[in-house]
């Protein structure tokens, strides 16, 4: 039994005890983080197949200021025949991700959902898309084109 | 006691148990029938469990199958037509149910002392729900999941800091695709049903513990019911319930006989093209709020906006404090739940007329 007086000073049982108990959190922290940091990892996007990250197409194959859609590592990608060469944009909008539609008329790209317009180089021309539309690499070969992920 | 009714009574104490939950308990004088849309809302989640069970001995949770294998169910499965359309449109009610639940909670200041965490466990009920939907609602790779799904997830790359790196998280990629499903697929049937069980047991304790709230009274601060008092549960309120979930059936199964495509538009009706885009996407009814907010105020605004609403939505009873319960008595407050009831609704007009 203690005297008043010893009320407030830490006694060796107590000692121990907050010890332990720091002893218990610590390692209860530490599986934590042992669980968690797998669990955390393997919820993460698994990386992507690197394999292939370009397309060959044949360079009649697309009529003057026409378009087509070709896939591209799984993306959507409008290949566009300007008359002095190629362009290939990513036809996934910038604003909330739809899929552009090229319109030949008025050679423009235009979005579905919620009426982006860029021009031809993937610049915005109007409505709420923050960024230009992606550009990929064109390679000009004889008889054929090729599209790569820049 | 004796059979084996005794044999598990003694083991269990469900006797006293029953006792004391049912027959011994009571309600407070003057309670009506709102009281009983939370047991609506259990009733319909119970629903939910037992008709997605069902779905999931014919459904094939991959993307390439997926579109094909809800076809089966609706068309060849005997009764599969029958079972789902209860899952997709006791659903759509449920989420209505949650929202009338919440407004009138909102509006008789039922969240105040000592029912806080029943307010907070009840929106957290509300946002695991709108989970539920929005990842069932991708299941059938339709394009209007495909692209509802596109356009929702999206939208959280304005999240500050970490938004794009929250849009791939949620997609599993860059794009919604085959590991978006899997992840949805995961949710819709292991962790959200879980989880929302859990705060659905945490919830109804609390709401137990703290007794139903008395129908609040002009110039009056009750908040409970002296022991003893009150109108029993059993017999009286187990009727009432359960004539207002014979209600939400019937309710259910007018839509589902009369009106079975309310809530599948044209586009749920073709097989997810992640290469086109068809016109005028639109999330479902419950969403078309956060659809239509953005295209009227800068989208970063409608973002601070949402986490404005959403963070008052569960702080309501620490910002309105004061032991007044009826709505008049508590002007501000009533104001307040009102203007974000008004705005629900009418935002959800334009986006649907959009």
């Amino acid at each position: 039994m203690r005297n008043d007086d010893d009320r407030g000073a830490p006694t060796p049982v107590a000692d121990r005890r907050r010890a332990l108990q720091l002893l218990l959190s610590g390692s209860a922290v530490g599986v934590a983080a042992l669980v968690g940091w797998p669990v955390a990892r393997y919820v993460q996007p698994a990386p992507e197949d690197e394999a292939a990250s370009a397309v060959e197409l044949p360079d009649d194959e697309i009529g003057l200021w026409d378009a087509k859609l070709i896939a591209l590592r799984g993306r959507p990608v409008l290949v566009v025949n300007t008359g002095d060469g190629y362009e290939a944009i990513s036809a996934v909008c910038t604003h909330l991700g739809c899929i552009v539609k090229w319109k030949k008329g008025r050679r423009q790209f235009f979005c579905p959902c919620h009426g982006g317009r860029f021009d031809v180089e993937g610049r915005v021309l109007g409505g709420p898309a923050p960024r230009p539309l992606a550009r990929l690499e064109v390679e000009e070969l004889p008889g054929r084109i090729v599209v790569r992920l820049a | 006691m004796s059979g084996a009714a005794g044999w598990l009574d003694r083991r269990t104490g469900w006797r006293d148990f029953f006792r004391r939950h049912f027959t011994e308990a009571r309600l407070p004088v003057g309670s009506d029938s709102w009281l009983s849309l939370g047991w609506v809302l259990v009733f319909a989640f119970a629903l939910q469990i037992a008709t997605g069970m069902l779905l999931l001995l014919y459904f094939v949770p991959a993307p390439e199958q997926a579109f094909e294998s809800v076809g089966r169910i609706m068309s060849e499965v005997p009764y599969g037509w029958f079972v789902r359309l209860i899952h997709s449109h006791a659903a759509n009610w449920m989420v209505l149910g949650l929202f009338v639940h919440l407004f009138h909670t909102a509006l008789s200041g039922s969240y105040k002392a000592p029912r806080e965490l029943t307010w907070i466990t009840g929106c957290l009920l509300l946002l695991m729900v709108l989970g539920m939907a929005l990842s069932g609602y991708i299941l059938p790779w339709s394009q209007l999941s495909y692209w509802a799904t596109t356009v929702v997830t999206a939208s959280f790359r304005y999240v500050p800091f970490v938004g794009q790196e929250l849009v791939e998280w949620v997609r599993g990629g860059e794009l919604v695709g085959a590991p978006t499903f899997r992840r949805a697929f995961m949710a819709h049937v292991a962790l959200l049903p879980a989880g929302l069980a859990l705060v659905l047991v945490f919830h109804l304790a609390l709401a137990r513990r703290a007794g139903p709230a008395p129908p609040p009274v002009r110039g009056r601060t009750s908040s409970g019911t002296a022991p003893g008092a009150g109108i029993p549960f059993h017999p009286r309120f187990v009727l009432k319930h359960g004539i207002q979930i014979v209600l939400f059936l019937m309710l259910v199964f007018a839509t589902v006989f009369f009106a079975p495509h309310l809530f599948s538009p044209l586009e749920s009706f073709l097989a997810a093209d992640p290469f086109d885009t068809p016109p005028n996407v639109k999330p479902e009814w419950y969403l078309l709020w956060a659809y239509q907010l953005p295209r009227m105020v800068p989208e970063r605004l409608s973002l601070v906006l949402q986490g404005v609403a959403v963070t008052g939505l569960f702080a309501l009873p620490f910002l309105d404090r004061g032991p007044a319960r009826h709505p008049l008595d508590r002007p501000a407050a009533t104001a307040a739940v009102l203007l974000a009831l008004v705005a629900l609704v009418v935002l959800t007009v334009l986006g649907y007329l959009a």
